[in-house]
């Protein structure tokens, strides 16, 4: 009896103490029990765009790795904390970036090199070949690209046709079409940069696009032409003459804030708006407009110069380089883009279009017609033959960064266009020095 | 001896927490400027020397000469507008009896307020579409209809002023109540029984005794307009066209925007010298007045 | 007598008028609040359909306000009473006592003005991640304390420099230390200007966001002054909630300034300046 006990005692402890030993080994290097967290710094996007990435990015993630949680911060000044950050070497595990900053953040070895990741995932095929090479640094995927986003012409169809008027597609159209909105005391374009001085690139690149014409702004962005060639110039000449004709909020532009332009338009005060894709879709409650509305390639400003849209990558992520768990980070991201029908439901609540390619079958069945609509729109400038470069997606830093913060003295009168192109000029070259290279 | 020397050193030991504090946070963290002004620094890779070329460019810099002169209209207007506000509403204060009390309080409220706020409220007080403009439209008032400051060149700086202006003086108010209740009264009945009018009273003693904060409202807001960022900031954010750009807003711009940190320490380092300078020499002035007077 | 009273009158209305006028922002912004978001979008002042809260239960939720209340209060009121005293040692002790370096001192503290708040951003924020300090009550109290001395030792000071001296020379021929003689005879005079320190302190950082958001970065650490931004987008603002939220982040510093001037500043008016 006495034996037995014994031989059961040492077994019943042996087994206790192999499991015991067994447990504590981690199964994979990355899987294991312990409680991880991982940081996802976000710029400031309103509370139902957060619960948006809570139902479609974070709830699967932590169906699928319990143990782990993500701190979604969402912080503004987001761009500028990250810089901080990074330089302290305190930057979350993941953050949202724009295209030009992959240049930066790559060449000093902040962010890791995503290239493997490309090919295992088969990213090339999966999302648009612009929107990667837009987040590429000498040749290889450094970043994400987490949003596109087209820029366009919205238009209040009920306005156009009340003034007997047909959607502008060429400069002759437009120019009517401005001019007998201005006889009617209709405002012809909305558009507010009041604080936020940064929007003044939604007006250069639509007249970039359709008055030079993409093919002029990557020979400029590639060095083969400067800023002072006649159609760069003449793109510039012709916004001036437009504001000061008064087609744009009168030139009080300066004194409203985009969400007073907005409001006009959407009171039937404006017939169009320089907005794009993000307008009907993410930013706006879908259904707040009760009147007939459509979005169209921005008119051609000159005779030759096909009307277009803008694309760009809206948003791109990266991944510190000094993360522990760069795997998971990649692992949360690509199971939301690259799995079609989540990325599509969550675009048609709200979400940014994702970079992946998304077919019409892939979304929701019951969607707002108004979402179907921008959608449709998107889509169609998306695939259309002749495509822009929208600056915030494809322009060097110190380029975009001078004309941004310059190009109303044009509209004041502050300086004359010859100084602004030589300056622009400038900066341009010394980006190129830098290593800069068009992505489009 | 001994003693005296004792009692020196117990009062400097009251000092020294806040010294030391107010060193070790803010001058030891600031001496950085020092270093990356002679750098091209562009807040992420190692930064390059680069001696004084920064300090060169930014004498050549209109952008930053034109930021000096709006600099020196803003410490003008709130050297002066603030204070007669402040003071006179204090004033009227002490003569109006308990009623004072709730409107004490309405004064102060819009300090409470952060600057966010206040900046999108009144951006859209000043707005031509919906803002104070369609007021004076419907009043016919002709010339106002277009009242537009922040995108009229030549008045968005006193626009955004006006909205710091709103948010400050509440603060000097209570700054003057303080003061005001130091005065004792003994003078002012001594006055009253030389048959002193109320203009008199005030040059000649309400004045003289609240000198001490007079001349520190002074000196602080010489000093601190130098920095002052806020509320174009969330206004104008330096437009339009420049209109507004502020010391501040120049360095911030350089620093956060076009990534030049070490440009942006320059110009910092620069203003954070020239305001002190400016201390100084008005410390020094002060005292010459004191001694001379003695 | 009918002339006083009519000068009483005039004076009062006045002291109303001004008033009034200067909170019409301020009532804006409550009767702004209480408008939904759509109502504003079409047209951006104007009155409301009806009173309907919704703004506000929405803001507080969705801003997750009962946190930030509770850092930014603690973080507000530890920032006040630590400067308070921190602030109120060193007038004292530069005005009041002969100490060395009485001219270095005080030329030290308001030259601090001159010293922007971005210039130590950076380095801060990297000696403060190597010491842990990031995401934490203590550190950002630490920063508070140190960004509002330059301001409040100026007007401090200047309080300090027109109280009377009688008492102090009193107590220290009577042998109190210096200590005693802070307790005993400063502080009960200059209960206005510290009641006035504690309470501009507590707004400052109450309102600050610069540090806050560089240093805070964690969900529950975030202040008041940075929820509002939740509803400030890059391209578009939902107003409604971000006028909900404003008076929903004032609301407990304008009961604060309410207690405080009550019990102390009353005395201010109760006759003794007769102007």
């Amino acid at each position: 009896m006495r034996k037995i006990k014994k031989i059961v005692s040492v077994a019943l402890s042996l087994s206790m103490l192999s499991s015991m030993v067994l447990g504590a080994i981690p199964v994979n290097a990355a899987e294991t029990d312990e409680e991880i967290t991982i940081t996802l710094s976000w710029t400031n996007i309103p509370a139902h765009k957060q619960e948006i990435w809570q139902k479609y990015v974070f709830d699967p993630f932590k169906e699928k790795h319990p143990n782990v949680t993500i701190d979604f911060q969402c912080i503004p000044d987001q761009e500028q904390t990250t810089r901080v950050q990074l330089a302290a070497g305190a930057a979350a595990d993941m953050f949202s970036m724009d295209c030009t900053d992959v240049f930066d953040f790559a060449s000093s070895g902040f962010i890791v090199n995503l290239q493997e990741y490309r090919e295992k995932y088969n990213l090339d095929e999966e999302m648009y070949d612009w929107a990667l090479k837009a987040c590429e640094y000498n040749g290889e995927l450094y970043a994400l690209p987490h949003s596109v986003e087209t820029s366009d012409m919205t238009y209040n169809n009920d306005l156009l046709k009340e003034l007997g008027l047909e959607v502008p597609q060429t400069r002759e159209e437009f120019e009517k079409a401005c001019e007998t909105a201005l006889e009617q005391d209709i405002i012809p374009i909305a558009w507010g940069y009041s604080g936020v001085p940064v929007l003044v690139a939604w007006f250069y690149g639509h007249y970039l696009t359709t008055y030079a014409g993409p093919e002029n702004v990557k020979k400029l962005l590639n060095g083969e032409i400067t800023f002072e060639d006649e159609n760069i110039r003449g793109a510039f000449e012709t916004m001036k003459a437009d504001w000061d004709a008064g087609y744009i909020n009168d030139k009080k532009s300066g004194a409203i804030s985009n969400d007073e332009a907005r409001s006009l338009f959407m009171n039937g005060k404006a017939l169009f708006n320089m907005e794009g894709s993000w307008y009907p879709m993410a930013d706006v409650e879908v259904g707040t407009w009760k009147f007939d509305w459509g979005q169209a390639k921005w008119p051609s400003m000159r005779d030759g110069v096909p009307a277009a849209g803008d694309i760009s990558v809206g948003e791109c992520v990266g991944i510190n380089s000094k993360t522990e768990y760069p795997e998971l980070c990649m692992e949360l991201l690509l199971d939301f883009y690259l799995n079609r029908e989540r990325a599509a439901a969550a675009s048609a609540e709200g979400f940014s279009t994702p970079a992946a390619k998304l077919s019409a079958e892939d979304y929701p069945e019951e969607m707002h017609e108004d979402s179907v609509k921008a959608i449709a729109f998107e889509k169609e400038i998306m695939s259309a033959d002749i495509v822009g470069y929208a600056p915030w997606g494809f322009f060097p830093s110190k380029m975009k960064v001078y004309i941004d913060d310059n190009l109303d003295k044009i509209l004041y009168d502050q300086i004359t266009l010859d100084e602004f192109l030589k300056e622009a000029q400038e900066r341009l070259e010394q980006d190129l020095a830098d290593g800069y290279q068009f992505a489009g | 001896m001994k003693k005296i020397k004792k009692t020196r050193l117990n009062g400097t030991f009251f000092i020294l927490p806040a010294f030391i504090w107010h060193f070790c946070i803010i001058v030891v963290p600031a001496c950085s400027m020092f270093y990356y002004s002679l750098t091209n620094w562009n807040g992420l890779s190692k930064p390059e020397f680069v001696g004084l070329a920064n300090f060169r460019r930014m004498i050549h810099d209109t952008d930053f000469l034109f930021a000096i002169r709006n600099n020196l209209i803003w410490t003008v207007l709130f050297l002066f507008v603030p204070l007669v506000l402040g003071l006179g509403m204090a004033l009227i204060f002490t003569k109006i009896g308990k009623i004072q009390m709730p409107l004490r309080t309405l004064c102060f409220l819009p300090y409470v307020i952060s600057a966010a706020v206040s900046g999108k409220i009144f951006t859209v007080f000043y707005s031509p579409y919906s803002g104070v403009a369609t007021i004076f439209d419907k009043l016919e008032i002709e010339s106002l209809s277009n009242f537009a400051p922040l995108g009229d060149r030549a008045q968005a700086l006193y626009a955004a002023a006006f909205v710091d202006n709103w948010h400050w003086w509440g603060f000097v108010l209570v700054l003057m109540m303080s003061a005001l209740h130091q005065v004792s009264a003994e003078l002012y009945e001594a006055a009253d029984m030389e048959g002193a009018g109320f203009f008199q009273k005030l040059v000649h003693v309400t004045i003289p005794q609240i000198k001490p904060t007079i001349a520190a409202y002074f000196i602080f807001v010489i000093i601190a307009t130098f920095t002052t960022f806020d509320y174009v900031w969330i206004m104008t954010q330096g437009g339009p066209a420049g209109a507004t750009e502020l010391l501040s807003t120049r360095i911030y711009k350089t620093n956060f925007l076009t990534y030049e940190s070490g440009y942006s320490s320059a110009m910092s380092l620069s203003v954070c010298l020239f305001a002190l300078s400016v201390y100084l020499i008005l410390n020094y002035m002060q005292h010459r007045k004191g001694d001379r007077r003695e | 007598m009918k002339r006083k009273r009519r000068k009483v009158c005039l004076l009062t209305a006045a002291a109303v008028i001004v008033t009034l006028v200067h909170i019409i922002p301020l009532a804006t912004i409550i009767i702004n609040s209480f408008r939904t978001n759509q109502e504003i979008n079409l047209s951006m002042l104007g009155f409301p359909k009806g009173i309907d809260f919704q703004n506000y239960l929405v803001a507080w939720e969705k801003g997750g306000y009962a946190s930030a209340y509770v850092n930014s209060l603690i973080i507000g009121a530890g920032t006040a009473f630590v400067e308070l005293f921190v602030i109120g040692f060193a007038v004292y002790g530069i005005q009041k006592t002969d100490c060395y370096f009485k001219k270095f001192f005080s030329t030290y503290f308001v030259a601090g003005l001159a010293i922007p708040a971005f210039t130590i951003l950076v380095p801060l924020f990297s000696f403060y991640n190597q010491a842990e300090l990031l995401n934490t009550r203590v550190g950002i109290i630490i920063i508070y304390v140190a960004t509002n001395m330059s301001f409040n030792y100026m007007f401090l000071s200047a309080f300090f420099e027109g109280m009377s001296r009688e008492l102090d020379e009193a107590a220290r021929i009577d042998g109190a230390t210096e200590m005693q003689n802070f307790i005993y005879n400063t502080i009960p005079m200059a209960k206005p200007i510290f009641t006035s320190i504690i309470l501009i302190t507590f707004v400052n950082t109450w309102n600050e966001f610069l540090f806050s958001n560089t240093f805070l970065q964690e969900k529950t650490m975030r202040t008041v002054s940075l929820r509002f931004y939740n509803f400030v987008g890059s391209t578009s603002v939902e107003y409604g909630y971000v006028y909900a939220a404003a008076i929903i982040s004032i609301l407990p510093v304008v009961v604060i300034y309410m207690f405080t001037q009550d019990k102390f500043i009353e005395g201010m008016t109760a006759g003794s300046v007769k102007g």
